[in-house]
This record gives structure tokens, C-alpha cells and sequence, in this order.
């Protein structure tokens, strides 16, 4: 057996060697599946990504995200799930898309519009490099969040109906208070939690004019202690029963200040995944949302995503339903409720106007 | 606002809000009078809120989560403890390296913990004993006299820790050792072993103080709970001048703050919330700009101890 004695030159030589020969056959491979898969031929088989700003475990926004691809999947068999990433900060969005994009990943999504601005360069770059690499950003409004997009032939975005939303949650809250007063927690005053109270107030006091509304958008998403204390405050000074809130851990604490007040009387609507259970005794209903992963998946299929359009998730394609309904909620007003929630659906229960001028108080 | 209505409310966060911070601030005082300056309380309080709702959720005993929250905050605080004590590194970028890496770890217990188990996300939480009597007090009643016992033995460990440094040998050694530990080692006090038990302690109690975040507080775990409290902890240790019942002022004064910032987000809706949450951290500067002399602290604190150095 004879022995290679090379000098540290020749090692370095031979590892350049070897490391560019590496890359060029990297460079081969990935242009190959480029031009086998925009061949106009029909895949077989995909793959999804998802990158999360939380964890898919947080009983709120991530969750439901989570929740909302692994249905997707069920529905679409030729579809992989990659494993999410979660608890991706902002800063490191980027890289985390172009890991993928090198993979060629056909779907990569992403749960809040901060990936929106995040993603940008990475889009712009993939729609030259590997035009089967498809974008989706929830939570996103395409005409004021893209404007500085060089290219939306690979991404789209996905848009809930706020209104709906939070007209279903206002109509619950509304039928459910004893006390005239509902409460309203959010973790971010952006322009989604704006429209969900707005419309939450208006259809509670649509079932009851006489209803007031407490609210608070700046709560964080994570000090589970904050909404306890909040909650409190409310329950102590407004007489608040009814909660609705849009900011993961912290409605947890809301639900402890209920719970505290008395579980039969003080109520939580949760949102955007269903909870109920014994284990939550104040939740007696929730407002769902689906992210509509599964339209996208269609779209990629028929080869009709992108441009840059807005998915809108309502209760005409499933993207937002109400969940169970708690014993605690009477069945005549689990039939009023489902009644309205036609109306809701129908576009016929709460007027933009209506919804305008609760939000012009805020 | 109508302030009567709201105070007894503010007065229930001030008690509750303080007892998190003043757990980890007596640790970090028993950590700071043997020489070490720990700012990587934020992280063993993330490790122990998460290790006691776990262990407390799966054997349905919260003393015992309690327990092994503590025992988990003392093992991740040795890390900090060798580096810092036997290999002498820098204190401070040791402590901020195990802010970083513990919520992590927490982090990726939790996904275990409740990834596996859905029904995990929620846990126990210890229930509040009214003190007869005092708990019927009108305004501060409530807030004061109806706590977890958790929080109560959090109060009983100010005057335990304050007779400890002032009336026990061992906790003269400890201050001797934050003072000059070169001339205690001249006087027999093992050095080493003393800043190792600090190191324990301050583990044990800072780890309890996020343990209270999950099991008396909320029965949840999320990352990011601690949300600033392990740092608002060494901010008051400097505040109460490195003493416990100094520490327990400053984390009642916090408290207080934390909860009248939180009566007026409840009350002023349409006013900027972000001026309202600046308030207990404007405190803290201004009570650190006041209080923050280094002239206040054992001398030793946050210098590496060399046994032969002089």
C-alpha cells in the first residue's frame, strides 16, 4: 500500500481542487432540476417550507399556521412537508428563504408580514434563479406591503377577512355579556388588529348598543403576566366579562384573570386556533383561522401562482370559521350566533361604514 | 382614571410583579457579595419557569416542579460558576453567553415537552391563601394578603437573608470574600467553595423567581416569559444597595410602577401605550443614576479571583 506524503502546498492545491470541483457539480445538479422541472412538464411531487417568526407549539399565531400546512398536506398527497423553522428573527429571514431556495423548495411560506420587507432581494433573486421556488407571506397586504418588490411572479400573500373575523367574535361577545362590557387584547397595533376590534365592537354592539368596549393593542406577544394584569385592571374597573384577544401567550393571562373572576361568568373567545377544553374552562368559543395554504398549493399545481395577488381567507372558502361552542353558551344563543354567522358570511351583517366608525375612535 | 377604584389592582400587580424580581435579586445579591456579578439571571429564570411547569404538569406537584426548577437553575448556573470562578473568564460575557443559551435550552424542552403532547401547554398553577383578617384590610387587603404561599415565603427569605449576612459567620465569609478575597483566604475561608455556594444559591432562588411566572402566576411556559425581569433584578440589587430588604423595596417600587403603567394602559386607551410601558424603566434609570454608584458594592464584585495573585 503506498503512502501519499504531500507538502502542506500541494494538500492546499488538492483541496481547492476538490472543493471547486464539488461546487461546479453542485452548480450542475441544481441547474439540472431547474430545467427538468420548468420543462412544462406536470411534478409528481413537491416540496413545502415554512418559516415561523414563534414556535409551532404557542397555543396562538404559530400554531395555527402550523396547523393550517399540516391540513394542506393531508389534502395534498404529493406534497412534503420540510421541518418549519421556527423562532426566526427578522434579521435572519433572509437567509433562512435562500437556504431553501437552494434546495429548491416549490413553496416557501412565510407567517407575518415582517417577511414580507425581510424577503424582497431573496424574491427578486429567485425569480431569475429558480422560478419553481414559489413565495407566500400571510398576514400581508400585497398593495401597501410589496410596493418595493422588483418582482411578484413567485410570491403571493395571504389576507384573513378581518371584518369577518371579528364580527364573528363581536357577535358571541355581544349575545354573551352580562355586563355591557367586552374587552379586546392585541400584541401589535397594526392594521389587521385595528379592523378585528373595530369590527368586534361594532357587531357587539350591534346585538347590544349600549355595549363598551376595552382595548388594548400593544400587549406583546409573549408576558403571559401582562394580560393577567390587564385583564384585572378591566374586570376591576370596567366590569368586563367577555374577552377576545389577538396576542398568543398573553391571552393566556387573560384567560387566568377571568378564570380568577369566576369561570361562569367571565368568558374568553379565542383565537386564531380552537381551544377548548377542560383545561380552558373561561373559552366558550373561538374564531378560526386557516391560512389557505392548501389554494396555493392548487395554484402551484395549475401553475397559475404568483403575481403578486392576495389569497383572502373567509368563511366562504373555510379560511375562518367559529370553533366548538362551550356548554356555557345557551343552544338558543348558539342558534343566533350561527344565524348571524350566515349574515357574516353573506356580507350582509355589518356595513363598512359601521365598522369605519368605530375605528375612526381609535 | 378613577385612582381608589384602580389601586387595589395596582396593588395586587405591585405584590405579585415583585415577588419574580426579588427572588433574583437575592440571588444575585448572595452571587455579588462573594465577587460575582451574574447578568445572566434573565436566563436561568427562563430555565427554571420552564423545568418547574414541566415537572410540576407531568407529577401534578408544583412544590416538586419547584423544586427541579431550582435544581435546573443551579446546574445551568455552573456553567457560569466554572467558567467565571475556576477558569476565571470574564463574569460578565459568561453570564450574557448563558442569557443566550438558556431560554434556548428552555426553549427546545418546551418543543419537546409540548410538541409530543398538546394537552402539555397548559399546567397547574398554585392556588392563594387569604390571610384572615388581613386579607380583608380595605384597598391593599387583597393585593397583599391574598398570595400564592410561594410569594409568602419570598418576603419571610428578606428578613432570613438579611439576619444571614449580618448575624452568621458564614455570611460574614461571604462578604469578606466580595470584599477581599485575598485577605480571607489569609483568615481560612476557602474562597473557591464560597463563591460556588454563592453561585448554588443564587442558581436556586434566581431560577424560583421565574418558576414563578409559571406555576404561580400563569400555568403557561412561553419563550420570552421573563420578559426583561432578570435584568429589572440586577438593576434593583444595586438599587437596594446590595442588601435584602433594600432589594425588596426596589422590587415593590418596580412592581408598583409596572402595575400603575398597566392601570393606565387600562384606563387611557387612546393615549401612546408605549409612554406608559416606558415608566417602570424610566425608574429604574432614574433610581440607577441615583443609586448606582460602584462605590455601594462589595469591591472584589466582578473581578476574577487568582489564589496566588496579591
Amino acid at each position: 500500500m503506498s503512502k501519499l506524503n504531500l507538502d502542506r502546498r500541494q494538500f492546499l492545491g488538492l483541496s481547492g481542487a476538490a472543493a471547486a470541483t464539488m461546487g461546479l457539480a453542485a452548480c450542475g445538479s441544481s441547474s439540472s432540476s431547474d430545467s427538468s422541472s420548468s420543462d412544462g412538464e406536470k411534478k409528481s411531487s413537491y416540496k413545502v417550507a415554512m418559516i415561523m417568526s414563534g414556535i409551532i407549539t404557542d397555543g396562538g399565531w404559530d400554531q395555527a399556521h402550523y396547523e393550517s400546512l399540516q391540513r394542506a398536506i393531508e389534502k395534498h398527497s404529493g406534497w412534503e412537508m420540510l421541518e418549519p423553522k421556527e423562532n426566526t428573527a427578522t434579521a435572519d429571514a433572509a437567509t433562512a428563504a435562500e437556504t431553501y431556495v437552494d434546495q429548491d423548495v416549490d413553496l416557501i411560506v412565510g407567517n407575518g408580514n415582517q417577511f414580507a420587507s425581510a424577503w424582497a432581494e431573496v424574491i427578486a433573486e429567485a425569480a431569475e434563479s429558480h422560478p419553481n421556488v414559489h413565495f407566500l407571506i400571510t398576514n400581508t397586504d400585497p398593495e401597501q406591503e410589496m410596493t418595493d418588490y422588483e418582482s411578484t411572479d413567485n410570491v403571493e400573500a395571504v389576507l384573513p377577512d378581518f371584518v369577518q373575523l371579528g364580527s364573528l367574535a363581536g357577535v358571541i361577545a355581544g349575545l354573551m355579556t352580562q355586563t355591557k362590557s367586552i374587552g379586546f387584547i392585541g400584541g401589535m397595533k397594526l392594521p389587521s388588529t385595528l379592523n378585528k376590534y373595530s369590527a368586534y365592537l361594532a357587531a357587539a354592539q350591534k346585538m347590544d348598543a349600549s355595549i363598551q368596549g376595552q382595548y388594548n393593542f400593544e400587549a406583546g406577544f409573549s408576558d403571559a403576566a401582562k394580560g393577567t394584569q390587564l385583564t384585572e385592571q378591566w374586570i376591576n374597573s370596567y366590569n368586563v366579562d367577555v374577552m377576545w384577544g389577538d396576542a398568543s401567550a398573553v391571552d393566556n393571562g387573560a384567560r387566568q384573570a377571568l378564570e380568577a373572576a369566576g369561570a361562569d361568568t367571565h368568558f374568553d373567545i379565542s383565537q386564531p386556533i380552537d381551544i377548548l377544553g377542560d383545561n380552558q374552562p373561561t373559552v366558550i368559543a373561538s374564531t378560526v383561522t386557516d391560512w389557505k395554504i392548501d389554494q396555493a398549493m392548487d395554484e402551484i399545481e395549475a401553475g397559475s401562482f404568483g403575481g403578486g395577488k392576495a389569497i383572502t381567507a373567509n368563511m366562504d372558502n373555510g379560511g375562518v370559521s367559529l370553533g366548538k361552542f362551550s356548554d356555557k353558551v345557551p343552544a338558543d344563543v348558539q342558534s343566533k350566533i350561527e344565524e348571524y354567522a350566515e349574515q357574516i358570511k353573506a356580507g350582509t351583517f355589518l356595513t363598512d361604514a359601521e365598522v369605519a366608525a368605530v375605528k375612526a375612535t381609535l | 382614571m378613577d385612582f381608589m377604584v384602580a389601586l387595589p389592582t395596582i396593588v395586587k400587580a405591585m405584590a405579585m410583579g415583585a415577588v419574580p424580581i426579588l427572588l433574583a435579586a437575592l440571588g444575585e445579591v448572595f452571587s455579588e457579595r462573594a465577587g460575582l456579578v451574574n447578568i445572566g439571571l434573565e436566563g436561568i429564570m427562563a430555565v427554571g419557569a420552564f423545568v418547574a411547569f414541566a415537572v410540576g404538569k407531568v407529577t401534578g406537584n408544583l412544590w416538586l416542579g419547584l423544586l427541579a426548577g431550582m435544581a435546573a437553575g443551579v446546574a445551568v448556573n455552573m456553567i457560569y460558576a466554572f467558567c467565571a470562578i475556576t477558569l476565571c473568564s470574564d463574569q460578565t460575557v459568561t453570564s450574557m453567553a448563558v442569557n443566550i443559551l438558556a431560554p434556548a435550552i428552555a426553549l427546545f424542552g418546551y418543543n419537546l415537552f409540548v410538541g409530543s403532547n398538546p394537552d402539555n401547554a397548559t399546567g397547574a398553577q398554585m392556588a392563594s391563601i387569604a390571610i384572615p383578617v388581613l386579607s380583608d384590610i380595605p384597598i391593599i387587603g387583597n393585593g397583599l394578603f391574598d398570595q400564592t404561599l410561594l410569594a409568602y415565603l419570598a418576603f419571610l427569605l428578606v428578613p432570613c437573608v438579611s439576619f444571614f449576612f449580618k448575624r452568621f459567620r458564614a455570611g460574614l465569609s461571604f462578604r469578606s470574600v466580595g470584599e477581599n478575597p485575598q485577605a480571607a483566604e489569609t483568615l481560612g475561608i476557602n474562597v473557591v467553595r464560597v463563591k460556588y455556594l454563592a453561585c448554588v444559591v443564587c442558581g436556586a432562588l434566581t431560577a424560583a423567581g421565574g418558576a414563578f411566572l409559571t406555576i404561580c402566576y400563569t400555568p403557561i411556559y412561553t419563550d420570552g416569559i421573563v420578559a426583561g425581569r432578570g435584568f429589572i433584578a440586577l438593576a434593583t440589587v444595586i438599587f437596594g444597595r446590595w442588601s435584602a430588604v433594600g432589594v425588596m423595596l426596589a422590587s415593590l417600587l418596580f412592581g408598583f410602577f409596572d402595575g400603575l403603567n398597566v392601570a393606565l394602559q387600562a384606563s387611557f386607551q387612546s393615549a401612546p401605550v408605549m409612554f406608559f410601558k416606558m415608566i417602570p424603566y424610566v425608574f429604574t434609570i432614574i433610581a440607577l443614576m441615583f443609586f448606582g454608584s460602584k462605590h455601594g458594592g462589595p469591591k472584589a464584585c466582578g473581578k476574577p479571583y487568582f489564589r496566588e495573585s496579591r
